[in-house]
């Protein structure tokens, strides 16, 4: 151990060593830094679809649910809160009506809010209030039905309630709230008091929890095992429609910056692990030679990399925490959403990976050393074979890959980076070559510097193509991150219509169609088709009953568990696409699937599925699976049945409808003439939405900035990998008679020209690894901005003609003697 | 013919182990290295080139032996094999005593540790490494203990660079360099010590005071002393001499 301290002092004399570190360091800061920030936007987006649910999961039952439950939960160290969700009667000063009782504890909602308004008001509304004894918060349609104000009294049963608020906006009160009674939210300790709640009453009861993802996870484990045949399960995921698609593609986007810039700094590493390859191989021949045994080097290496190696990924790993709490800070305040407190797990986990790289890196090299020769001391044209290419690419290959599917959690988009590097590597080393062997070739030298700089490229093809593939592969990973980035972003606006709908008209009464039509052909509020919506149970697939427990996945079970909203449609929906089977033929009876349910639910074309809607047995086959857009803020159905297969069934009518900044108008006017209809403010979920991710975008530039430095170490640790090759070039150069001035003009333009190369071919490949990820991974229309080229190719030229120079500058002053003596 | 001159070697392993034993018990009347007909071959492409051939030569306790020939005759070739860091392709070579024709590389870097000594042509001392510790290495490696620095300290002391002791490779002269590389030879107080062109890299008047160190250290600690060179004033103050001529010896 005290030996493998001194190797350590001494090895950290070496810059290849110092710069290996710092990749190192590098890495670790970058991976704890992105995935601590994107676990932690994950968990946010969790929790904001949790917001949807109004908790992380909850337990519902028709009856009352046992306290045991909540005890469990509580010592879980999850939050709970009840609901009782009942029809009743709701007497009003004018009127009475059915209404939907929400009876709710205190700590209701544990995710996401009830928004709230004066009645009457057109606000969005505030939340964060609690409901107090003896008030009653009422649906808007229900306050201009009943001409409530505040103050007003509503009578539950034997209890009468003070109308405080109006409620614009609760959990669960997103498209999918298909009813006919208004929301009544009243305090759960004063349900008793209205007497409506028998042992006969039909009532939903409901324990929610929130919590650690890990201990909600246990406590749904262990409420499954004892559910009762009238209890269920639910866990808030990322299955609701109308975000799935928007949080996928950010998780996407993360991952993707997350994997390219660590995949940087291991190349980075790499990189800087060749020089300190090229020392050690040297040092391991000089110790053999002297009597060193080849295992007993091995152990000791392992050892200095280990203890160095460990302080440094740790000190990493804090570090990256620092960056992403600072970060986090900001995209929290910027996008009013609160991070989930960030957990030691991830840190621990990246010191491990960091330290495994390492070894990685350099444990192969050491077995390796065996292969080198001892008498390269005597004879120097042998050190010339010692490179460790083979093993390099081959451990380099390893890790990329390892660390691509390691990251990703995404296979599509694993498989089109990791094709992409490949694919990059590939036409950078060919092209890259082909190019400067043009240059070389066919480039009239207009001075002596331009002579030298082309000869040294032409002549050091191979050194010449490593070093522009290197830094060729940093220009790709900041331009696909950097300036696709942006237009992902863009295109993805531009993906939504200006006109894209922001309100939804639901529980539209059959004679009411025509009215509602009107109403918004005057108002001049452009709307969508009107879509009857029936409610259907599945009871059978190919004549066989269907029950929740024939199901494995939760999204089956959830499907089978509730009611389907079901539509007819004649034609084929915008932002529907046929992948299996065809579109109904005239007269033909059947269904058609989107591709996620029909995958859950084992369907396929030709498979026999039968509805149970209002109690009569709708059945049909299969005819066609379909994908859909959720993000189309259209309405969208997971069935759709041929024109008349519904028959006389019970029926509502949908429609969404682009009401702008009017929304707040157009509502009223509805509740007016329409008490029954309910408009869901889309509009606000939206925004919450695009705003969750502009800002997880803005945080992405933390990671870019991670990318940029990572890109700049590969080059510092090529050029330090150059320096003794330079050496010997510039003192020949020297006694050959060039000028200090020649020979700088000769390295900035040698650089020069190489960092133009890279620069351009990085990033016309990165513009066509970002149109592949913007068609198979982000799924819209990407034009790339080929001015990036252009931008990419003068930064490449000046960054590494001034690095080059940079690095090198110091020899040119030295005398040629002093270069030579070494 | 072999078996006559080297003890039987044989590829049995616990017959190595006691050869190995045998070769602790060298003493001076055995001779430090001995060849027969050896002999080195190497691919090129898809032909071969010989570069030794029956090479027959002994090197006996304490005696200091010069090895010259023209740049291309096989000199470092040989001295590599001499001293275990290449393996033969014919005939055989012992080292105190002992075959290194069927030893592995850990045994014949086992062999040398603590015994041999080495003076390259370029130094080749770790740049990262301060005067002071290169000489160290040597100790470190092949003579562990509590006084390694003081040690190292002395030997450097011995080639005058005591002040330099803490000052890296690339802050000294190439021949303080040669300097520190002779302690690091002499600081285990080796049985034998090789030396390929130790003078090569150092223009004239350095390159006699590096030659006068070297064979006062080799007299002071009487050690044997095999050196390859081309320089014919250094290969006169060899006890004796041998020249290779295309790869064979002609005297």
């Amino acid at each position: 151990m005290i030996a493998a301290w001194r190797s350590l002092r001494r090895e950290a004399r070496l810059t290849e060593f110092r710069l290996f570190l710092a990749a190192l360091c590098f890495i670790a800061v970058a991976l704890s830094a992105v995935s601590l920030f994107g676990s932690r936007v994950e968990r946010a987006m969790q929790a904001q679809t949790g917001a949807l649910l109004g908790a992380d999961g909850l337990l519902a039952s028709s009856r009352p649910i046992d306290d045991e439950f909540a005890r469990l939960a509580e010592s879980l160290g999850l939050r709970t809160a009840r609901t009782v969700d009942f029809l009743s009667m709701a007497v009003g000063p004018e009127d009475s009506r059915l209404a939907r009782v929400r009876a709710v504890s205190g700590a209701y909602p544990l995710r996401g809010e009830v928004l709230t308004r004066d009645p009457g008001a057109s606000d969005e509304g505030v939340g964060g209030e609690a409901i107090a004894a003896g008030t009653a918060w009422v649906a808007p349609s229900l306050a201009r039905e009943q001409s409530l104000s505040a103050g007003a009294t509503l009578s539950l049963g034997r209890k009468s309630f003070e109308v405080t608020r109006e409620i614009s906006l609760e959990p669960e009160g997103g498209v999918g709230s298909f009813s006919i009674a208004p929301r009544v939210m009243i305090p759960l300790a004063d349900v008793d008091a209205t007497g409506l709640l028998t042992p006969a009453s039909r009532a939903r009861f409901r324990l929610l929890v929130a919590g650690e993802a890990d201990a909600v996870s246990a406590f749904g484990d262990a409420v499954e095992e004892r559910l009762s045949p009238h209890e269920q399960w639910h866990v808030a995921d990322l299955e609701r429609d109308e975000v799935r698609a928007t949080v996928g593609r950010v998780v996407s986007y993360l991952n993707l910056a997350v994997m390219l810039s660590v995949l940087l700094a291991v190349v980075a590493m790499a990189v800087a692990a060749q020089g300190l390859w090229r020392r050690q191989a040297h040092a391991g021949a000089l110790m053999r030679c002297l009597g060193a045994r080849h295992g007993a080097m091995v152990r000791r290496q392992t050892m200095v990399y280990l203890l160095a190696a460990v302080p440094v990924a740790a000190s990493g790993s804090v570090l990256g925490g620092v960056f992403q709490h600072v970060a986090s800070i900001g995209v929290a305040r910027a996008a009013g959403i609160e991070l989930p407190p960030p957990s030691l797990g991830p840190a621990l986990t990246t010191t491990a990976i960091s330290v495994l790289v390492t070894l990685a890196v350099m444990v192969p090299f050491l077995f390796a050393q065996r292969f080198v020769p001892v008498m390269t001391l005597l004879r120097a044209e042998l050190r010339d074979r010692v490179h460790a290419g083979a093993i390099g690419v081959a451990v380099v290959a390893f890790l990329v890959a390892g660390f691509a599917v390691l990251l990703a959690g995404d296979l599509v988009l694993a498989l089109s980076v990791l094709a992409g590097l490949a694919a990059a590597g590939v036409v950078f080393w060919f092209l890259i070559r082909a190019l400067l062997a043009v240059l070389a070739t066919t480039a009239r030298a207009p001075s002596a510097s331009w002579h030298i700089a082309l000869r040294n490229l032409a002549s050091n093809a191979r050194r010449s193509a490593w070093l522009a593939s290197a830094f060729g592969a940093a220009v790709f990973a900041l331009v696909l991150l950097g300036a696709v980035r942006g237009d992902l972003f863009a295109a993805w606006n531009q993906s939504i219509p200006e006109n894209a709908p922001n309100i939804f008209l639901v529980n539209i009464q059959g004679e009411e169609v025509d009215a509602m039509r009107g109403l918004l052909e005057q108002r001049h509020v452009p709307s969508e088709r009107f879509y009857p919506i029936y409610r259907g149970r599945l009871v059978s697939i190919d004549g066989e009953a269907v029950a929740e427990a024939d199901f494995e996945s939760e999204s089956a079970r959830h499907r089978v568990n509730h009611e389907f909203n079901l539509t007819e449609d004649g034609v084929l929906p915008d932002g529907n696409e046929i992948v299996a089977g065809r579109w109904f033929d005239a007269g033909e009876r059947g269904f058609s699937v989107e591709r996620e349910t029909a995958d859950s639910l084992g369907l396929a074309i030709g498979s026999r599925i039968a509805f149970d809607v209002a109690g009569t047995r709708v059945e049909a086959p299969v005819t066609s699976i379909r994908t859909v857009r959720w993000d189309s803020m259209k309405p969208n159905f997971f069935v759709l049945g041929s024109p008349g297969l519904f028959g006389e069934a019970p029926r509502q009518f949908i429609t969404a409808a682009f009401a702008g900044e009017d929304a707040g108008d157009l509502s009223r006017a509805v509740n007016r003439q329409f008490p029954s209809v309910t408009l869901i403010d889309l509009g606000s979920i939206l925004d919450r939405l695009r705003n969750l991710v502009e800002q997880a975008s803005a945080a992405v530039s933390v990671v870019f900035a991670f990318t940029l430095a990572a890109a700049l170490l590969v080059l510092v640790a090529m050029l330090q990998g150059q320096r003794e090759a330079r050496r010997r070039e510039i003192a020949l150069l020297k006694t050959l008679g060039a000028s200090r001035a020649q020979i700088r003009a000769a390295i900035v333009a040698e650089f020069g020209l190489l960092g133009a190369v890279a620069g351009a071919v990085g990033g016309a490949l990165a513009l066509a690894s970002g149109w592949l990820l913007a068609w198979q991974v982000f799924e819209f229309d990407y034009l790339p901005a080929w001015h990036w080229i252009a931008i990419s190719l003068a930064g490449g030229a000046l960054l590494v003609g001034a690095g080059g120079y940079l690095s090198i500058r110091s020899l040119v002053k030295v005398q040629p003697v002093r270069l030579l003596a070494g | 013919m072999l078996k006559s001159v080297f003890a039987s070697p044989t590829d049995d392993a616990s017959h190595s182990s006691r050869l190995l034993m045998n070769s602790d018990d060298f003493h001076g009347n055995q001779p430090v290295v001995r060849t027969d007909r050896l002999g080195k071959r190497v691919s090129v492409g898809s032909g071969a080139i010989q570069i030794l051939e029956d090479i027959d030569l002994t090197v006996q306790d304490n005696t200091a032996v010069s090895i010259s020939g023209r740049s291309g005759s096989g000199k470092t070739t040989l001295l590599g094999l001499l001293a275990g860091l290449d393996t033969p392709t014919e005939g055989a070579v012992a080292l105190f005593g002992r075959s290194l024709v069927n030893l592995d590389e850990d045994a014949r870097a086992a062999l040398r540790r603590g015994r041999v000594g080495f003076v390259f042509q370029s130094f080749h001392l770790l740049p990262n490494l301060t005067a002071l510790e290169n000489v160290a290495l040597a100790l470190e490696v092949g003579q562990p203990g509590e006084d390694i620095d003081a040690r190292a300290a002395e030997a450097l002391q011995r080639v005058g660079l005591a002040p330099r002791m803490h000052h890296l490779p690339s802050q000294l002269s190439g021949g303080e360099q040669q300097r520190v590389a002779l302690a690091r030879a002499i600081v285990v107080r080796p049985t034998v010590l090789f030396a390929d062109e130790p003078t090569g890299n150092l223009d004239h008047a350095t390159r006699e005071e590096v030659a006068s160190l070297l064979f006062e250290l080799r007299a002071e600690h009487g050690c044997t002393l095999v050196l390859v060179t081309h320089d014919l004033d250094l290969a006169g103050r060899c006890d004796r001499h041998y020249h290779l001529e295309a790869g064979r010896l002609v005297s």
